[in-house]
């Protein structure tokens, strides 16, 4: 079954001088229990598509389907991670109260006696348990990220997208948290759209990569990653059908992008 | 002596003995702590108030107009025994509070609106910024002509003097709440209104409370401008009946008791600022860092 249908997507930003299309003609489908990344370069509409799929912006024309049903607003069973973990964390509230945030809603229909255990398992998911007590901004940016997960987590939605969010932590954290990921992703059985600039991160974690060109943003290839799980950064990186994807899609980026020079 | 190539370290490590053979004597020790904690603030209050004492008591001063300190503690202490502060106080402290607390009610609420909507905004914005320029005691005849001389005019004349710096830091702070977390909370299916009560109100509310901090200083000075420009009670009009029936030490008693009150209310807001806004506090003392 289907979890996400984007189907024919576009979206043109009107200026009164000149308008862009941003997005043109966009279409994927992602299939339950499945992780997809959506990588392409910087500025090529990575975000707009989110925004579009999370509900917080209108298509100018084409769908999107959550379980089913048309987007229109934000979509239930949906939850988005922007990468800014330190901006969307609530800083009043200490990190339990940050994961138990989502689940607060009247739409979640969650029963107030069911949040707070529901807040610690999946705090725990994320290895966080000891540090319920904390505040945001007493936290590193890797352990603010994980709090983010936890909280999205915690409503159990149908599909997790994520907007590149471990660009803004150093390498080894970064690390640490795609197997982070990886785990929740196999134990809760989570259907995840991943997106990032970096294209090792998404050969590693996905089942399927959509290399994306910039401005329109259009589909350029859908790579089905055929490396056996569970994946771990040493060996799958070094792999051979590793370093064949990787050059597979830097190769399409780079001629895309050298293609674009000459039309210039 | 140890022959080291390292001529630094060898000169590090004399500095160091020097440090241990002596230890600072309890007159240095005492004087550091004066130095290093607000002692030293204390005792200059004190050196300057013996220096009023000194130049009243010696007639440097003209010791009618400027009475010694002593005289004014003094009289101080009997308009607190006799009941007479108390009372003026009971008087002010009422009109004080009432004004701040309705302005403070209204000020945040409708600053919350003007603040999240666009076209409350564009609506009031020209409004708010002629009117909140003017003084506060520019209308004080205006009203007394509507209102007359009583506690309403008072309490409306605080409460107009409160609820600007209130209403003004509610917008900024409501506009200025991050769009991320705003956007976080919407992919969550907040509901509007469930972003106002969990996202924008505690979001603004290091703002809110910098505008009622400020009202609070704004609403002392308006108790006592009002008072002393009508009515039969309160601290204003006593300072001010102080001096036009020669009570100077009492005058002066009456001013100096201001500060300890103006310093008190000022105490409690910081606690309560820090029981309820601690984790703001804390946000931003790790920014600075």
């Amino acid at each position: 079954m289907n979890v996400l249908v984007v189907q024919d997507i576009s979206k043109e930003f009107k200026g009164e001088l000149l308008s862009t299309l941003a997005i043109e003609r966009l279409d994927f489908k992602i299939k339950q229990r499945e992780f997809v990344s959506i990588v392409g370069p910087s500025g090529c509409g990575k975000t707009t598509l989110l925004m579009i799929i999370a509900g917080l912006l209108t298509p100018s024309a084409g769908n999107i389907a959550v379980q089913g049903k048309i987007v229109s607003g934000p979509p239930e069973g949906l939850v988005l991670l922007f990468q800014d973990y330190s901006r969307s964390l609530l800083p009043w509230r200490n990190v339990i109260e940050n994961v138990c945030y989502g689940m607060e809603l009247k739409r979640q229909k969650i029963p107030r006696g069911d949040i707070l255990p529901r807040a610690e398992k999946y705090l725990e998911a994320v290895g966080l348990s000891g540090f319920a007590d904390h505040y945001p901004w007493q936290l590193s940016g890797g352990m603010q990220q994980r709090v983010a997960i936890a909280r999205a987590l915690a409503c159990e939605p149908s599909i997790l997208v994520m907007d590149e969010p471990f660009a803004s932590v150093d390498a080894q954290t970064r690390a640490e948290l795609e197997d982070t990921l990886l785990g929740i992703w196999e134990k809760f059985q989570q259907t995840i759209l991943f997106v990032t600039h970096d294209i090792d991160e998404s050969i590693y974690l996905s089942d399927r990569v959509l290399v994306l060109r910039d401005r329109p943003s259009v589909i350029m290839d859908d790579v089905t990653v055929d490396i056996p799980r569970p994946r771990t950064q040493l060996e799958t990186r070094n792999c051979e059908v590793f370093l064949s994807y990787r050059t597979k899609i830097h190769k399409m980026i780079i001629q895309e992008d050298a293609g674009k020079t000459h039309e210039v | 002596m140890k022959s080291n190539p390292d001529g630094k370290e060898a000169a590090r490590g004399d500095v160091m003995t020097l440090a241990v053979k002596r230890p600072p004597s309890q007159l240095k020790k005492t004087v550091f702590y004066i130095r290093d904690t607000k002692l030293s603030g204390v005792l200059l209050i004190g050196l300057l108030l013996l220096l009023w004492q000194g130049l009243s008591v010696y007639e440097i001063v003209h010791p009618i107009y400027i009475p010694p300190v002593s005289k004014i503690f003094r009289a101080l202490y009997d308009i607190i025994i006799t009941g007479e502060l108390p009372l003026h106080y009971a008087h002010s402290l009422y009109r004080t509070f009432t004004g701040y607390f309705i302005a403070a009610f209204l000020a945040i609420g409708l600053g919350i609106v003007i603040g999240w909507s666009r076209t409350a905004f564009n609506l009031t914005e020209p409004l708010t910024e002629l009117a909140r320029p003017v003084p506060s005691p520019a209308i004080i005849p205006m009203i007394i002509l509507l209102l007359g001389i009583g506690d309403q005019m008072k309490i409306f004349i605080i409460g107009w003097a409160c609820f600007w710096p209130i209403l003004v830091n509610t917008i900024d702070g409501v506009r200025g709440v991050d769009r991320v977390v705003v956007d976080t909370a919407r992919t969550f299916g907040s509901t509007q209104k469930e972003i106002l009560r969990k996202i924008i109100i505690p979001a603004a509310s290091p703002s809110i409370v910098t505008g009622m901090r400020i009202a609070l200083a704004v609403a002392l000075i308006l108790t006592v401008i009002s008072e002393m420009i009508a009515g039969r009670n309160g601290i204003g009009f006593f300072i001010l009946d102080s001096e036009r029936t020669f009570r100077v030490p009492e005058m002066y008693a009456g001013t100096f008791s201001l500060a300890a009150v103006g310093y008190s209310l000022n105490r409690v807001f910081v606690a309560a600022d820090r029981k309820f806004m601690g984790w703001h506090k804390g946000m931003i003392s790790k920014e600075m860092r």
